[in-house]
């Protein structure tokens, strides 16, 4: 999979944010700065910040549990960069999962209409992360293309009662949770950016000097 | 004392029977139980009683078990069950009945007798011990607007409680039991879909829990009607009423005959309407619509046969155009109609043109659609409904679009514009989509004759829709052809006879005014007007766009109202009206007008203004014709008087071009001339002259003024001749005689002086003769001597005569060239002869001459051509002493003459050139002499020379003498 074709999916609305394409190798920074900042975070921060507060206004004075839905199977720091990728593609997945599932219920239970602006920022909010979950993927598959990926767990409902108010506070720690992950995320792809291009010149200096004994 | 303990015995048993009665009489109510609805907020309460009991009423108490506080505490009337013998009654709580724990208890009563209190029945609460997690109740409730509701708010174990928010606000709470506060609130208007939060908050501003109400409507519906659109079903429809404000699980729910309507339930589903299988068989029926909500319901029924409810689905078009007719099929999505009596509409639509069409038939499904125009757009669309019963029009198809095909194009509108006996253009106008059937794709223009064989074939200039043309002769009739051509074919011809060259007549057309925007004419018939008349209009001021217009009135009509987007207010047009004859056409009339006059925006030209007389004439051209845009109707002149200009005069007939302007004084004047139309003056000419005086009159004037001044001056002359004396006196009084003292020239001309003798006849006196009635003085000489004065007495005097020179002085021209000096006494004699208007007659009295021997002897020893010198022997004013050096002897020869006549000379002035001169100046030295003007001092004498003459004769005129 090449870098023109990761772009080529990219969505209408983003294609001001085009990365070099010059290179071969996808940058993670382009991916994140392409996906997260201008678009992705902007997104869920209005959705939870803006738009369902707008909404719901007693989640301005809602101090929520920091108890994360999606939790890691081990520190992120500590695993090697192909696994903390995986990793967030997985926790991604299983945010994008608990999207879905809440887009349902509310739409079932407050008739949410999809062209109000609340309907069309949870839309525009499940559309993007796909899309990040999918180019997440391509960038797995490019650095190692024999890597499996660890399927989603099976998300735990959240929901302890079935109740309108529960559905409420559900909903904001979803985006809470998806708003950790992208800040992951992004965290993550920097440092891995960061990392790949110390580790580049050494590369090149170790292929020189292979060169250089192999004209020996 | 026996009996007193009896009736204390007695009194105990009656006291213990009594007890023992009323509890024996009304029996506790037994198998008491609660069952407690959450939703509704209802415990049901039943009870048995005994079966034989007449007990009805019952005290019914329910306590909060933790406060022991009444929640409720009334007497009921309850029957009991006939068949079971249970007793049921069901009591609300406003109070959700979790909140806290409470405690039922049931005792009969029969009046004021009541049994004993049932064992309390406990309904437990949520805020138990054993339930240590907070939260708010009741969840997810669904009110009407309007009402009011309590919600009541758990405390988590261990901690306190805090607030109860609601949309930002706090409400007002009270304690329920150790761990449960409640509050009211009231719901008075919707909520929003997702419902309206209340949240229960601890002390330290932790939330608790939420609870989410939502608050709305009953539903509301209205106009149920059921009908058939395939004939196989039924389809009922409604009306939404009021929004209930309640969606997902709470939204309506409909059944249509106790059947779900699966669309109208579906969320998010606004369409209202509900479909169920039926037959046109099952004859009359009813349907009914149940709608609920959680806040209740509507019943909603129509009877009807669906034989008479049919109301055909959109059939399906197709169509096949031709030029002017086009064939319209349509099919049905449902078989059935095939054999169903239709009415349908088919509307049709051409350039904005609405045209409905109604065919009816067994199973309609073609029609022909007739008198369509060639090579046009329509747009179709059809609906039917049964024609029997007919109930209500089907569903509108789609709408279809097709286009006709062409035909040949109409005949060409076409007129001939004569520009000269020879020459003109073919005119004709465009052919109009409805005319022209398709696509024109050009015209052909033919000018035929007798003369001729083949027509003569015109080129038209590009999209000007004209040809010029040219005669050869006007010999027969020339007919010019015109038609048009599409893909379809060619036009029919359309023909015209050549008419005559008539001119337009110009400014002598009568005037026809404009109404609303166009000319209303009317003619007389003409029996000529075998196919009608013709009305042609062109521009004949307006400039550009001027092409000639034409308009055909039908045979018959002799009106006709010209309307023309191309009128353009203050433009003229000339209008013509022929009579449309087998032949050329004839002119029947011709006039000129404005459709709208408006004011001129041109002035008059040349405008100017000359003096006749003291009159003034202001005369001008007309206005332009670009520049009327009216027929002028006159002109007003007005004068400016400094700061504007006023009225002089409104000439009202335009062909008046010229003003007159009387009674006017020289000065200058500016004039203004404006013409004007019915709308108004346009802009004005000025014109400044200066009204000056004729010259003839000037000289006429001098003259009168001369005359005037002569004749003040003779008249000035005649009064002072007449009082000379008076003026005389007043103005030259007469010099007093002179008292000398003993003259003694040696006193007086020691040195200065020539030894002067006084002449014998030196002494003079001033006579009056009293004779002469003028009072003219005449100088009398007086001589001492008596002789003397017998022999000169008595003659005039006379100037010429020798005798009288030394009695005469006579002004004499002083300060001549010296080289004349030789002839001063030839000047001075004959100045004495041709001027004697400037003589001074003196009388010098005591003035003595020096001898009369030596005045004989002047004259004896004075050669012939010195007589004159010796005859002025007088006083005469002094010569120029300088004598010329080239005439010694001339000088010499007067020196001696005047020595030897000695006579007195006013002194006028000398040299000391040499003391001979010196001796000689002595002469003429001023002796006393009664005259003022000849005793000027001497250095002003030259100066008074020239005023001499003028005094003198002055003075000679108030002396009376010539």
């Amino acid at each position: 999979m090449t870098h023109k074709k990761l772009m080529s999916s990219l969505t209408p609305s983003c294609r001001h944010h085009r990365v070099n394409t010059e290179s071969h190798i996808p940058r993670f920074s382009d991916f994140f700065f392409f996906f997260f900042k201008p678009c992705l975070h902007h997104i869920f921060y209005r959705v939870v910040s803006c738009s369902q507060k707008e909404r719901e206004t007693f989640l301005c004075e809602v101090t929520m549990s920091k108890e994360r839905i999606v939790a890691p199977s081990a520190s992120l720091g500590r695993l090697p960069a192909d696994e903390q990728l995986r990793h967030l593609h997985s926790a991604l997945q299983q945010c994008l999962g608990l999207l879905e599932d809440v887009i349902r219920r509310e739409k079932e239970e407050f008739g949410t209409d999809g062209s109000s602006e609340y309907g069309r920022m949870q839309n525009t909010v499940k559309d993007r992360l796909g899309h990040l979950l999918g180019s997440t993927k391509l960038l797995l598959v490019a650095g190692d293309a024999t890597a499996t990926l660890t399927p989603a767990p099976e998300v735990t409902d959240g929901l302890e009662k079935g109740s309108s108010f529960g559905l409420k506070l559900w909903t904001y720690r979803v985006l809470q949770e998806l708003i950790h992950w992208t800040l992951s995320a992004s965290q993550t792809l920097h440092s891995l950016q960061s990392q790949r291009e110390k580790e580049a010149p050494k590369a090149a200096r170790r292929g020189r000097r292979g060169k250089g004994r192999m004209r020996k | 004392m026996r009996f007193l303990l009896l009736c204390a015995l007695l009194l105990g048993l009656g006291a213990k029977n009594g007890d023992g009665q009323r509890g024996s009489q009304l029996p506790v109510p037994q198998k008491v139980t609660v069952n407690a609805d959450l939703a509704s907020q209802t415990l049901s309460i039943t009870w048995e009683n005994d079966f034989h009991s007449t007990v009805q009423l019952y005290d019914i108490k329910v306590l909060r078990t933790e406060l022991m506080e009444v929640a409720y505490n009334e007497t009921v009337e309850v029957r009991p069950d006939p068949t079971l013998g249970v007793h049921r009654w069901n009591w609300t709580s406003d109070t959700p009945l979790q909140c806290t724990s409470l405690s039922v208890q049931i005792r009969s009563r029969l009046g004021n007798q009541t049994s004993e209190w049932s064992p309390p029945e406990i309904i437990r609460g949520m805020d138990i011990p054993d339930k240590t997690k907070g939260q708010m109740l009741p969840q997810d409730k669904v009110v009407a607007v309007g009402t009011s509701m309590v919600f009541c708010c758990i405390v988590d174990e261990g901690k306190k409680f805090g607030a109860i928010k609601s949309n930002w606000s706090e409400l007002a709470s009270t304690m329920l039991s150790r761990r449960t506060y409640a509050t009211v609130r009231i719901n008075d208007s919707p909520s929003e879909s997702s419902g309206t939060n209340v949240i229960c908050f601890d002390d330290e501003k932790s939330m608790i829990d939420g609870a989410v109400v939502f608050v709305g409507y009953p539903p509301d519906i209205r106009d149920l009607v059921c009908e058939t659109r395939d004939l196989v079903s039924v389809e009922c429809h409604w009306v939404q009423g009021r929004d209930t404000h309640l969606v997902g699980p709470r939204r309506m729910f409909f059944k249509l005959n106790e059947r779900d309507c699966l669309d109208a339930n579906k969320p998010g589903v606004v369409e209202q309407k509900c479909q169920l299988n039926g037959t046109l068989d099952q004859g009359e029926t009813k349907w009914t619509l149940r709608a609920r909500n959680p806040l209740g319901h509507v019943e909603l029924t129509d009877t009807a046969d669906l034989k008479n409810r049919i109301r055909p689905l959109a059939p399906e078009l197709s169509v096949e155009p031709e030029a002017r007719k086009a064939s319209l099929r349509w099919q049905w999505t449902a078989p059935w109609y095939n054999t169903l009596p239709l009415v349908c509409e088919v509307q049709l639509v051409c350039g904005g043109q609405l045209r409905t069409l109604n065919y009816t038939g067994k199973g309609l499904a073609q029609v022909l659609l007739e008198g369509l125009q060639p090579y046009e757009k329509y747009r179709v669309k059809v609906r039917c409904g049964a024609q029997q019963n007919f109930w209500k029009w089907g569903s509108w198809s789609s709408e279809l679009r097709f286009s006709t095909k062409e035909d040949r194009p109409d005949p060409v509108d076409m007129w001939v514009y004569m520009t000269s006996e020879l020459t003109g253009y073919i005119l004709w106008k465009p052919l109009s989509k409805s005319q022209s059937h398709g696509l024109i794709q050009g015209y052909r223009v033919t000018l035929s004759s007798l003369t001729e064989e083949h027509p003569q074939e015109l080129l038209p200039m590009g999209l000007e829709y004209s040809v010029p043309f040219s005669l050869d002769s006007l010999v027969g009739d020339h007919v010019a052809t015109v038609t048009a051509r599409n893909a379809a074919g060619v036009s029919p011809d359309a023909t015209i006879t050549i008419p005559r060259f008539q001119p337009d007549g110009g400014e002598a057309l009568p005037g026809i005014f404009g109404t609303g925007g166009g000319f209303k004419l009317s003619w007389s018939p003409s029996n000529n007007a075998s196919c009608g008349y013709v009305v042609t209009w062109n521009c004949t001021s307006g400039g550009q766009n001027c092409r000639l217009d034409w308009v055909k009135v039908p045979e018959g009509n002799t009106s006709a109202t010209i309307e023309s987007g191309s009128f353009k207010a203050g433009v003229r047009y000339n209008v013509s009206i022929y009579a449309c004859t087998p032949g050329a056409p004839e002119l029947l009339a011709r006039s000129q007008g404005y459709v709208q006059e408006l004011a001129p925006t041109a002035t008059v030209t040349n405008l100017k203004a000359d003096q006749r007389g003291s009159d003034i004439l202001l005369y001008w051209d007309s206005v332009p014709l670009e520049g009327q845009r009216g027929i002028i109707r006159g002109y007003t002149v007005c004068l400016y008087n400094g700061s504007h200009f006023n009225l002089l005069d409104n000439i009202t007939d335009p062909s008046i071009k010229n003003l007159t302007v009387t009674k006017l004084s020289y000065d200058t004047y500016k004039f203004l001339v404006k013409p004007y139309t019915s709308a108004g003056a346009g802009p004005g000419f000025t014109v400044s002259i200066r009204l000056e005086p004729v010259a003839d009159m000037l000289i006429m004037e001098i003259l009168i003024a001369l005359g005037t001044v002569t004749a003040l001056f003779i008249v000035v002359t005649i009064v002072c001749y007449r009082k000379r004396e008076w003026v005389k006196r007043t103005f030259y009084p007469d010099i007093p005689e002179p008292k000398l003292p003993e003259w003694s020239p040696t006193q007086v001309f020691v040195s200065r002086t020539l030894d002067m003798k006084p002449c014998p006849s030196s002494s003079v006196r001033i006579v009056e003769n009293p004779g002469r009635k003028l009072g003219k003085e005449e100088l009398e000489v007086v001589l001492e001597d008596p002789e003397e004065a017998e022999s000169l007495g008595n003659e005039p005097a006379d100037t010429d005569s020798d005798e009288l020179a030394s009695l005469q002085y006579y002004n004499q021209v002083v300060g001549e060239p010296s080289g004349q000096a030789a002839h001063a006494s030839e000047s001075a004699s004959s100045s004495s002869s041709s001027m004697g208007s400037t003589r001074t007659d003196i009388t010098y009295t005591g003035i003595q001459t020096s001898s009369v021997a030596d005045t004989s002897s002047c004259s004896s020893t004075a050669a012939p051509n010195q007589t004159v010198i010796q005859l002025s022997g007088g006083y005469q004013p002094q010569m120029n002493p300088v004598t010329s050096p080239t005439q010694p002897q001339d000088s010499s020869s007067d020196v001696a003459l005047l020595e030897a006549c000695r006579g007195y000379q006013p002194q006028a002035s000398w040299r000391l050139d040499s003391t001979e001169e010196a001796g000689l100046d002595s002469l003429g030295s001023p002796t006393s002499v009664n005259s003022s003007q000849f005793l000027l001092p001497e250095s002003s004498q030259e100066e008074e020379r020239g005023h001499a003459s003028s005094t003198t004769w002055f003075r000679t005129l108030l002396s009376g003498k010539p």
